[in-house]
């Protein structure tokens, strides 16, 4: 291995040098690190609600009736569907959440400071106030956790999503106030962008656990 | 001495180094040693606690072995001997395989692509802490008596509410839950660093076959951990007052062949998760031994990949005893015997690989080949193994044990115990001893065989295993005795082992650069490599950085000696992308791991827990998103990404798919 001395970069001789200095300083998009950073946390996410997923349809093999009838009430539910109208309305809320949110991550492109921090103010308040009817949620699915193993998996289901709801806001949040105090530099912009990607799929998967948990049941029968 | 050149270039000797050393120092005093969140620092941690806990996890096995020696022996009472096995099991499987093949992910992967740090590097403090925090848990509840006592699999409904009253399992449990956190943190990290931090030009088809295979076991943790999170969730809280859900308890609609389905989804990955890691330690070590490219490099690849697929299809031939369809249990019988076809492939490529160059017999090359061996014969019994009728046979007897122990400690722990060898000289800049080494060897390997070649016989004599003792009558002591002695072999071997490293770490030969002509680039650079690793960042022409004269190739310059700054480059080609700059030291990733830590231990006892960690979450997580820029950046725009290139910008000729010629 000495043949590299005649070459220039050998010794003595200065190396040929890509010189970088001039490239962008941070990527606001899949180039960044951080984005998929988030897209691999989306596959752990996405993985763990597939096992919760194949839980209640395995679950679901154990049940003649399917919810069974609740029969520890007079008079008996034969039929104790979900109740559909508080769960539809907070559907509602964070399908509409994903417009402001939409709206945000774009003025991070243009860098518009007065558009991030309104738009993503409103994205987060709606997040909150999906947070508040969650709560109230739990009381659709008329059993309790305790109950049996179907209350066991749907409190889960909604429980688990509700985790993600909070951790959204707070992240969403603390980036907000962020941005409001201290204005949007590069950082929190591509931040900002990156979180948006989380914001689509928590509600996003949400529409499917929508549908298992409030129709599933109804379409079967 | 082609060495020293590439070295002083990239190393702290150059003026580049000099500049960059300040930024990259870790602050003094305790604190600063916490808040390091330099890669290596951080993979050396786990590298020596994850051996700790292989010694510990060791010496319950002498002491399990001791209780076995002999028939009706009273050694050890039936509950010690439960929480012995369980934690044995579990420590070996969760605190140290898992995390020791990570490890040398998370050391290795950035000096092979040729960065400087991985790309999010308080995260991976993290990591670590979780890690220590879960292995702690598990051993001081060992020592308080209150070690789990279930099998490292836990199985409902003997861990269930009713059947294992007190703390035991929830401890178990919850230990699973923080060693997957950092196993899924160190995950994420490799992926990253390997897609978008490569040395320009490194395009994927020529990164090192150890990043690929860190690649793909990074990606199967992404998708089995989750799964044993589940698992270690639904059953704290079957069994925790006031949360008694009935996800395993029948009588309310629950199923317990269900936990069994969601463990094994992780746990058979979980095999390959600790397999495949070892794969790429033997594809370096056979590559510099043999002096020659690998044979089949794109075979192995695509066998690693095909691993990672087929890896996820195999769960239930560990339930072939349970009441299953017979179809069921027919496809997983095929896909146990289709994933023979991929390792085969790959002892082919590496034994192709010896047989085409000239391969010197140092301590690493060794363990290898004690590697191949073991691991045919672990990998025949499991072919026996996927075969339905054989599986009901010997479920549960020592037939099963003596198996996974070849493959495990065979296809794991051997390469594994190669690749320190090998890579102990980068990680200390000093030779372990090659006489000692050598010893270590041949007493591992006697003794390995000693202890678990009895136990196939035993398997098929039909001793079941987690069991505390055996009647004489059996005819089985002798045979026992063995193993016994075989066990304490083993235990000679790795005491010259630790007390190699303990003098060799001192007194050992000065390693320099590349002590084993190695062609990857982590040799190019000093040992121990510089806090930076690369001063000027190396390009590459081809898969041999090393064995290609890397000192013609450019290097790049430009990045900020003001921050701790990498480059990110294309995720498939490998071309120059854009700057980005890390996180520096933080303690916040220890506190986060504090807080994490006490919230497991304090989950044992109240589900109160939960509320009162989440404000502690909060307050760290948001003292850790509240970090401005360092320094005010210049605002860029989209479009700068496409920008055309300048005159006088060098052109980047790098991606050219020309075979380099080797330079040997």
């Amino acid at each position: 291995m000495t043949a590299a001395t005649t070459h220039h970069g050998g010794n003595g001789m200065p190396p040929a040098t890509i010189d970088v200095a001039n490239f962008p300083s941070e990527a606001l998009d899949y180039r960044s690190p951080i984005w998929w950073g988030n897209a691999l946390l989306l596959c752990i996410e996405t993985s763990m609600f597939m096992i919760l997923i194949s839980s209640y349809f395995y679950f679901r093999t154990n049940f003649q009736l399917w919810p069974p009838p609740k029969v520890d009430v007079f008079p008996p539910i034969y039929r104790p569907y979900p109740l559909l109208p508080l769960a539809t309305v907070n559907l509602v809320v964070l399908l509409v959440s994903l417009v402001p949110m939409f709206i945000a991550q774009r003025a991070c492109l243009e860098m518009n400071e007065r558009k991030v921090q309104i738009a993503a103010t409103i994205g987060v308040v709606l997040g909150l106030v999906s947070v508040v009817l969650r709560f109230k949620e739990f009381n659709s699915l008329i059993f309790r956790w305790d109950d049996n193993a179907y209350g066991s998996i749907t409190w889960t289901i909604l429980g688990v999503h509700l985790m993600h709801l909070m951790i959204m806001c707070v992240e969403d949040g603390l980036m907000t106030i962020y941005v409001w105090t201290k204005g949007l530099d590069d950082k929190h912009a591509r931040d900002i962008r990156v979180t948006a990607v989380y914001w689509y799929w928590v509600v996003g998967i949400w529409v499917f656990l929508y549908w298992l948990v409030y129709w599933y049941p109804r379409m079967i029968q | 001495m082609t060495a020293d050149v590439t070295a002083r270039r990239f190393g702290y000797d150059s003026a580049l180094g000099r500049e960059l050393n300040p930024i990259w120092q870790r602050k003094p005093g305790i604190i600063g040693w916490l808040a390091s969140t330099n890669h290596k620092d951080i993979a050396i941690r786990y590298i020596v606690t994850a051996f700790i806990f292989f010694g510990l996890a060791g010496i319950l096995a002498i002491l399990m072995r001791t209780q076995l020696a002999r028939a009706e022996n009273g050694f050890i009472g039936p509950d010690l001997y439960n929480q012995l096995f369980t934690v044995h099991g579990t420590t070996m499987m969760f605190l140290f395989a898992v995390p020791i093949m990570e490890a040398f992910g998370l050391y290795l992967v950035p000096l092979m692509v040729g960065t400087r740090n991985v790309a999010f590097p308080r995260l991976n403090a993290f990591g670590y802490y979780v890690y220590l925090a879960g292995g702690l848990q598990l051993w001081v509840a060992l020592l308080l008596n209150t070690g789990p006592d279930t099998g490292w699999f836990s199985y409902v409904t003997l861990a269930g509410p009713q059947f294992s009253p007190g703390k035991r399992v929830d401890i178990w449990a919850n230990m699973v839950t923080t060693t997957e956190i950092s196993a899924l943190v160190a995950a994420v990290e490799i992926i990253v660093t390997a897609f978008k931090q490569r040395a320009v030009g490194m395009s994927l088809n020529r990164i090192p076959l150890f990043v690929w295979a860190s690649v793909v076991t990074s990606f199967m943790v992404i998708f089995a951990m989750p799964a044993v999170m589940t698992a270690s969730g639904f059953l704290p809280m079957d069994r925790m007052p006031h949360i008694n859900t009935h996800f395993f308890n029948p009588a309310e609609g629950g199923d317990a062949l269900l936990y069994q389905h969601i463990f094994w989804f992780f746990g058979h990955p979980e095999v390959y998760i600790i397999f495949i890691p070892a794969t790429g330690f033997v594809s370096e070590i056979v590559t510099t031994f043999s002096g020659r490219p690998v044979f089949g490099y794109l075979p192995l690849v695509l066998s690693l990949i095909a691993t990672g697929f087929i890896g996820f299809g195999l769960w239930v031939h560990h339930m072939f005893a349970t009441p299953l369809p017979h179809m069921g249990q027919a496809f997983f019988t095929g896909s146990s015997m289709l994933i023979a076809i991929p390792s085969g492939i790959q002892v082919f490529c590496w034994i192709a690989t010896l047989w085409g160059g000239r391969p010197r017999l140092r301590t690493p090359l060794l363990w290898v080949l004690g590697f191949i061996t073991l691991f045919v014969l672990g990998g025949m019994t499991g072919v026996m193994l996927a075969s339905v009728s054989i599986d009901l046979q010997v479920h549960d007897t020592f037939f099963v044990v003596a198996h996974f122990h070849y493959v495990l400690i065979g296809g794991s722990v051997f390469p594994l115990f190669g690749a320190f060898y090998y890579w102990f000289p980068k990680m200390t800049g000093r030779m372990l001893s090659e006489t000692a080494g050598k010893w270590h060897f041949w007493l591992f390997f006697i003794g390995f065989n000693l202890t678990f070649f009895p136990m196939h016989l035993l398997g098929l004599h039909g001793m079941p295993r987690r069991v505390y003792t055996y009647i004489p009558e059996t005819g089985w002591s002798g045979t026992n005795l063995l193993a016994t002695i075989g066990a304490y072999v083993m235990g000679v071997s790795v005491l010259i082992f630790v007390i190699n490293v303990i003098r060799s770490r001192k007194h050992g030969a000065i390693a320099g650069a590349n002590p084993w002509q190695a062609p990857s680039l982590e040799w190019a650079i000093e040992s121990p490599p510089a806090r930076f690793n690369f001063a000027a960042l190396p390009t590459v022409r081809g898969r041999y950085a090393l064995w290609e004269a890397l000192e013609r190739n450019p290097i790049v310059v430009g990045l900020s000696t003001e921050k701790r700054e990498v480059l990110c480059t294309t995720t498939l080609d490998a071309q120059p992308e854009h700057r980005y700059e890390l996180s520096g030291d933080s303690i916040l990733p220890f506190l986060l791991a504090l807080v994490t830590g006490a919230f497991f231990v304090a989950l044992v006892f109240t589900p109160w827990a939960v509320p009162v960690a989440a404000v502690l979450w909060i307050v760290v997580l948001a003292a850790w998103f509240w970090r401005g820029t360092e320094q005010p950046m210049e605002l860029h725009k989209a479009e700068e990404y496409h920008r055309p290139r300048k005159p006088d910008e060098p052109q980047l000729a790098l991606g050219s798919r020309k075979p380099a010629e080797v330079v040997q």
